[in-house]
């Protein structure tokens, strides 16, 4: 069953005129994504720094307010709810957030933030939302004694098991982790998938979970959508990611994680070259033409448009992609 | 040894005992009070500033300052050995004595006595500005600074037009316009002085508001009051009270200067500004008229400076004390 559906999703951004410059540039952080998700899917969101994947999850949740399209959450365009229909939608939909320390606010206790979110919707007595909070604390797999401390006197992963019990506290549907693993070390990583799996299983959560790590990436989810400079350009069965993938930058994302044997090494160069362009004047055409090993006078001038190859691949590229095999002969 | 230098010894190791026994007390208190905060949740935001404060020598010792002159004020009918209001031209620029402790001014009216009912003037006054300031800045700066836009804009102009004006000058041309008086001054002081408190706040509201946990706040369906009330206020009331504390100092100098000028306290009324600047013309011949509402004036900054410190480390909830 669907669960979301995002439409045409547009957000820019305005950089500020100065005294004497003649006007405002627009920043197109988010530019016409669509993608849809199921009831308990776990669909990923893979992207380099500043294509807009963080801008994204925003809007998902209307944190911020789009500029163009629709988002479809259950069957309702949230796009249009008003502050008072929104508050209902806040219980279906949560978000986990990247930075552990500043997600969480430094003067109030564990339970108090884990319980926030009870308090607001006046779910059961006091005495019931503690309780609420202890079990919670339990099921991330942290100490329910430790309810009365306070945030610093956690480490970072424990940090972000109270921001997924406060996520968690509503039960809701749809749980949008926004980089919630790429701040801390790669063993509290592992931890922290597993926990978010498990958790995934005993409460049917679907995850939109954002990364700029494809191992990750690939670990938790059923599908990725690969994103570059505001747009999707690829989206595949995560299963098939390693040897399905056939747009450019998605392969030239996989060549860019390293091997760990260094006689695999040899003969693998990295595809992609460069800076990614500035988003607020993005190349005509197909935005990852100039840093393409492969493209044409075609890819100069037309902009490819986001369409299926195979069921459940699709791909944007005027070439419908490379094959693995051209990868390395060019 | 002399019989004096053996005085002096005993003396301080009298004060160092006397040290060491408040503070066996206060580490008692804190680790009875411990037992008491690990049982409930609600418990532990409210009592442990407190305690966190009781350890703080330093701030106890501003508090305990801030009590006895808060007393002194108080119970000035009974503790001043004379009229404070009572001239005696005879006895004018006398040194201390007897009978004037502190010496008389030079109406011959008694200092000790002056700055015992100086303390009412000098400190409600400047507390009740104070009280007045934090009230305008706080919700100015915070609706400013969490609403931003168009209103923001409004409020930093006007700001900005206040600031432009050197403060005790512009505290000036509303107390003379609103005519002599204490009451007039305070309304003068504190129509100028919130300015820069709204301004600091402002910027410590953005910055706060920029922080995830507001973001994940809003994600969870807080309001907007809620937010304000919950993640705000208190992540910038703490520097705030720290500010007022250190302020007092300049407040209690500003309202001084005032009176000096003739639009605060009026002649007979003892005031410790009004006491420094009427001892000014003698200073050479009488220095005892400036020295000692400056000295009272100091007490009372230092108390309060000492006092905002500890604050300040007490509502930090990471506890990091001061050594």
């Amino acid at each position: 069953m669907r669960l979301l559906e995002v439409d045409d999703l547009e957000k820019y951004y305005r950089t500020r005129g100065g005294l004497f410059s003649s006007g405002r540039e627009k920043v197109h952080a988010v530019d016409g994504i669509s993608f849809t998700m199921d009831r308990e899917e776990t669909l990923g969101l893979v992207g380099e720094s500043g294509c807009g994947k963080s801008t994204l999850a925003r809007l998902v949740a209307r944190l911020e307010e789009p500029d163009g399209g629709r988002v479809i959450f259950a069957g309702k365009d949230i796009t249009e709810l008003s502050e008072k229909e929104l508050q209902e939608l806040r219980c279906e939909m949560q978000v986990i957030f990247q930075d552990t320390y500043s997600s969480l606010n430094p003067r109030l206790t564990v339970s108090s933030i884990i319980g926030e979110p009870l308090a607001n919707f006046h779910v059961g007595t006091r005495k019931e939302q503690k309780e609420r909070v202890q079990e919670l604390l339990e099921t991330v797999g942290l100490n329910p004694e430790h309810a009365t401390r306070y945030p610093h006197e956690f480490s970072g992963g424990q940090r972000q098991r109270i921001g997924i019990a406060r996520a968690l506290a509503l039960r809701p549907k749809l749980v949008i982790c926004d980089e919630p693993v790429s701040n801390l070390d790669v063993s509290i990583q592992a931890q922290i998938l597993n926990l978010l799996k498990k958790l995934k299983q005993e409460f049917g959560l679907s995850y939109l979970f954002i990364s700029h790590d494809l191992a990750v990436i690939s670990y938790i989810s059923d599908r990725v959508a690969v994103m570059y400079l505001g747009k999707i350009v690829e989206v595949l069965k995560s299963r098939d990611l390693a040897t399905e993938a056939c747009h450019p930058y998605t392969l030239a994302l996989l060549a860019a994680v390293p091997v760990s044997d260094p006689r695999l090494r040899e003969g693998k160069e990295l595809i992609v070259k460069g800076e990614p362009p500035d988003p607020v004047n993005p190349p005509a055409g197909c935005r990852f033409h100039p840093r393409c090993p492969w493209a044409e006078e075609k890819c100069r001038r037309e902009e490819p448009v986001l369409k299926s190859v195979k069921a459940g691949h699709q791909v944007a590229c005027h070439f419908e992609g490379i094959t693995m095999r051209g990868c390395g002969s060019g | 040894m002399s019989k004096r230098e053996f005085r002096c010894l005993d003396l301080l190791t009298g004060v160092v005992l006397v040290l060491e026994s408040i503070e066996a007390g206060t580490e008692k208190r804190v680790k009875a009070g411990m037992k008491s905060f690990t049982f409930g949740t609600g418990e532990r935001f409210i009592i442990s500033p407190i305690y966190r404060l009781a350890r703080d020598k330093m701030a106890l010792i501003g508090l305990g300052i801030i009590i006895v002159i808060v007393a002194v004020g108080i119970f000035a009918p009974y503790l001043a050995p004379h009229d404070p209001v009572q001239v005696d031209l005879n006895q004018k620029l006398a040194r201390p004595s007897a009978t004037y402790p502190l010496g008389t001014d030079h109406l011959g009216r008694c200092i000790l006595s002056r700055l015992i009912y100086g303390t009412r003037v000098s400190l409600s006054t400047a507390m009740l500005v104070l009280t007045v300031i934090i009230f305008i800045s706080v919700p100015a700066g915070t609706i400013s600074g969490y609403v931003g836009g168009r209103l923001d804009n409004i409020v930093m102009r006007v700001i900005d037009i206040l600031l432009a004006f050197p403060g005790l000058v512009l505290a000036l041309v509303v107390a003379g316009m609103l005519g002599p008086g204490l009451l007039n001054v305070m309304i003068a002081l504190g129509a100028v002085w919130w300015v820069g408190y709204a301004r600091i706040i402002r910027g410590m509201v953005l910055s706060v508001k920029e922080k995830e946990f507001i973001l994940a706040a809003r994600s969870c369906g807080t309001s907007n009051s809620k937010i304000i009330f919950r993640h705000i206020l208190p992540n910038v009331l703490s520097p705030v009270i720290v500010l007022a504390t250190l302020d007092m100092g300049s407040l209690i100098l500003a309202i001084s200067g005032l009176s000096f000028l003739g639009l605060g306290a009026q002649p007979p009324v003892p005031e410790w500004g009004a006491m420094l600047n009427d001892g000014r013309p003698y200073m050479q011949v009488a220095p005892h008229l400036m020295l000692f509402p400056g000295l009272a004036i100091m007490l009372v900054v230092l108390a309060f400076n000492l006092l905002g410190d500890g604050l300040r480390d007490a509502f930090d909830p990471k506890g990091i004390m001061r050594v």
